[in-house]
């Protein structure tokens, strides 16, 4: 039978509320308790069928008009007077936030003049691998990964498993580079980590693949966005994630969500 | 305008019509505007939705206070142990209506918990800040409102 805890856990492993540890725990639990795994694979179930089903209500453009013209006429001189104006300006900031559509958070993203880009990246690979958590959310189910990135960020990375090729999906985590936070894609080969980010695509590109202290470091380009993957693996082995990750991106990712 | 949209989402859902949920949006905005200087930053998210929600809810029981009436003890209330459990094939095949209705007849606090989560895909601790209630809270009625749809979505005899 289920406890109430392990409900209360399977809804969490769903939900990708689980850290490394406890995910480890509850994947051990769902193999010895048939019961349970049951259980899960309903809540998945229940997951797909509402995702499929249901179209998240969009605020209609009158809305949106009546809430702008709100918004706006705060930095108007007779509103300034009533209340300070950096008070007007950051109300319409907060509101104007979610303004932004995907084309102009990477337009509005400061271009990264950080030369050192490449050390801060091996670097916050390396960090991720010292303190033994190379992720915040872990999850080796695309589904649970990627509208954890969509909650967090306007446009989420492309989030692909290639597990059947031997680079399954470990997790994801954020790191902020230049000062923004970007999302990292963690992917497992054997025993290795390879961590795979996603930044606007900057002016330069970059060599498409080089080595620095011992990492192999592969770089390419998906319209807007520039990917870094970042590993200690064979050069050779990272390419051939390079090219399988690239393969898969080509037909629509997401038809089978 | 992602916020915007989330608000109107779950302001749609809660009230379970467009026309309330447009202007609930409109007063959450106002009341957002004017409350800025409360805003004391983070997560900007969460705080037009916790208005949008406690908007939603003043609204509610001044115009239909039926809609919000609650069995004292709610949280109680031993998970349903019915006889059959529901049959995963039945839920794969449940159609949009289906799972309106269903989400529609749960009791304020589990749908709340649940939109927040599974429409709006918020965290755990963002809905506990959200609602003010502990995170195993959160937990706790999450599960009874997926329980619950899976019943209903789930369960033979409901077709």
């Amino acid at each position: 039978m289920t406890s109430v805890d392990e409900t209360l856990l399977t809804h969490a492993a769903l939900d990708g509320e689980l850290d490394a540890a406890g995910m480890l725990d509850f994947e051990k639990r769902l193999a010895g308790n048939a019961s349970l795994a049951a259980e899960y694979g309903r809540l998945k179930t229940l997951r797909e069928v509402m995702r499929r089903e249901l179209v998240k209500p969009v605020a209609p453009q009158t809305l949106r008009d009546r809430i702008a013209a709100m918004a706006a006429p705060s930095i108007s001189p007779q509103a300034t007077r009533a209340a300070p104006p950096w008070r007007a300006m950051a109300a319409s900031a907060i509101l104007a936030a979610g303004l932004g559509s995907a084309a102009t958070w990477l337009a509005l993203q400061p271009a990264i003049q950080d030369t050192n880009l490449t050390d801060t990246l091996i670097a916050d690979h390396k960090r991720g691998l010292l303190s033994g958590q190379p992720f915040d959310i872990a999850s080796s189910d695309r589904h649970t990964v990627k509208p954890w990135f969509a909650t967090r960020f306007a446009l989420a990375p492309k989030v692909l498993d290639l597990a059947t090729q031997g680079f399954p999906l470990a997790g994801g985590r954020i790191d902020v580079i230049a000062g923004a936070p970007t999302p990292v894609l963690i992917y497992r080969h054997n025993e290795h980590f390879i961590s795979l980010t996603a930044l606007p695509a900057q002016a330069a590109m970059p060599a498409p693949a080089f080595a620095v202290d011992g990492y192999a470091v592969e770089v390419w380009r998906d319209g807007g966005t520039e990917y870094w993957a970042i590993s200690d693996i064979d050069p050779a082995e990272l390419s051939k994630f390079r090219q399988l990750f690239e393969a898969a991106a080509k037909p629509v990712p997401e038809k089978n969500g | 305008m992602p916020h915007l949209d989330d608000a109107y989402a779950l302001a749609r859902w809660l009230t379970g019509n467009s026309a309330d949920a447009e202007d609930i949006v409109q007063e959450a905005c106002v009341r957002a505007l004017r409350g800025l200087d409360r805003y004391s930053g983070g997560n900007a998210r969460a705080w037009l939705l916790a208005i949008t929600r406690n908007t939603a809810f003043t609204s509610m029981a001044r115009n239909r206070p039926k809609a919000l009436l609650v069995t004292e003890d709610i949280e109680a209330l031993a998970p349903a142990d019915d006889a059959a459990t529901p049959e995963e094939a039945l839920i794969e095949k449940a159609d949009a209506a289906a799972i309106e209705r269903a989400i529609g007849a749960l009791p304020p606090p589990f749908k709340e918990t649940l939109v927040l989560r599974d429409i709006n895909g918020l965290s755990y601790r963002e809905i506990a800040e959200i609602t003010s209630v502990p995170v195993g809270t959160v937990m706790s009625r999450l599960a009874r409102a997926r329980g619950l749809l899976m019943v209903a979505l789930g369960s033979p005899q409901i077709k």
